[in-house]
């Protein structure tokens, strides 16, 4: 059961894996479909672990990224929850904007799962950067 | 009118349906009085400020709400993703960009929906994806 506290233990796994590839194969389908709201549609097992990982000319160079899950639903094969996303920079870098060495910044997330033989088959995240400059949609 | 609980997609479409009308009886049916909407920054508690909310913030705008999609209930709480178009009216602002008069824009937007004891919605988050 994929409930509050196994998202919990995923996400401290995934903040601990310098390198997600062992991250990915035991918790992602290999035809995963990954949908980010500014960086793309990422597929397979190649594409997901270079844009998550920190290294120079990955998707996170330079980001320590800590996922804080909370309000976890699961529904069959489907899970919903929200999740704050801290961003710890070690080096200078450009995510999402301009970075420098020791700034924090944080994201607020809904992200959906499907899942697919215990595995996760499809995730599409929505995202609210914490700026002050962003307005947001304010429909029901 | 009497309150309405929250328990299936076709409940969620009829809330949707109520904004899109601008029924605003009917939609705060589905409401608790003391709901706090939280779209980020801006969050607003009550039927007055989100009515005003609603209807300040989209003067220049004619915002249609699609199907709700991939619902999730559980315990209390529900999420689903929706898809948004709006219509400017007249000249305007959204998400700090500046859009002219008769433009178009779609995106798409994931609730979070807490409800009350009665299963009216109590606390909405949120969240937004533009392609």
């Amino acid at each position: 059961m994929l409930d509050e506290q196994w998202f919990k233990e995923y996400g401290e796994a995934f903040s601990r894996a310098k390198d997600k590839s062992a991250f990915f194969d035991r918790y992602y389908d290999p035809e995963v479909t990954f949908i980010h709201p500014f960086k793309g549609t990422f597929h397979g097992k190649d594409a997901l672990v270079t844009f998550w990982n920190a290294g120079k000319n990955a998707g996170h160079a330079g980001i320590h990224e800590i996922l804080h899950f909370r309000n976890v639903v699961a529904q069959a094969d489907k899970v919903a929850t929200e999740l704050d996303i801290e961003w710890r920079c070690f080096e200078d870098t450009d995510y999402l904007g301009p970075r420098h060495k020791g700034d924090v910044f944080w994201g607020k997330c809904a992200a959906f799962y499907d899942l697919k033989d215990g595995k996760f088959i499809r995730v599409q995240l929505y995202l609210n950067l914490v700026a002050p400059h962003r307005a947001q949609p304010v429909h029901p | 009118m009497g309150k309405k609980p929250i328990r299936t997609v076709a409940d969620f479409e009829a809330f949707f349906a109520a904004y899109n009308a601008r029924n605003w009886d009917v939609l705060f049916q589905y409401v608790s009085d003391d709901c706090v909407w939280n779209a980020s920054e801006q969050c607003v508690q009550g039927r007055q400020a989100m009515e005003a909310y609603w209807l300040g913030c989209h003067k220049a705008i004619k915002e249609t709400l699609g199907a709700p999609q991939k619902v999730v209930f559980g315990e209390g709480m529900a999420y689903l993703q929706v898809p948004i178009i709006m219509e400017f009216l007249e000249d305007g602002t959204f998400f700090g960009q500046a859009y002219a008069k008769g433009s178009v824009i779609r995106f798409w937007c994931a609730d979070a929906y807490t409800f009350a004891p009665d299963g009216t919605i109590k606390e909405c988050r949120v969240y937004s994806k533009f392609d």
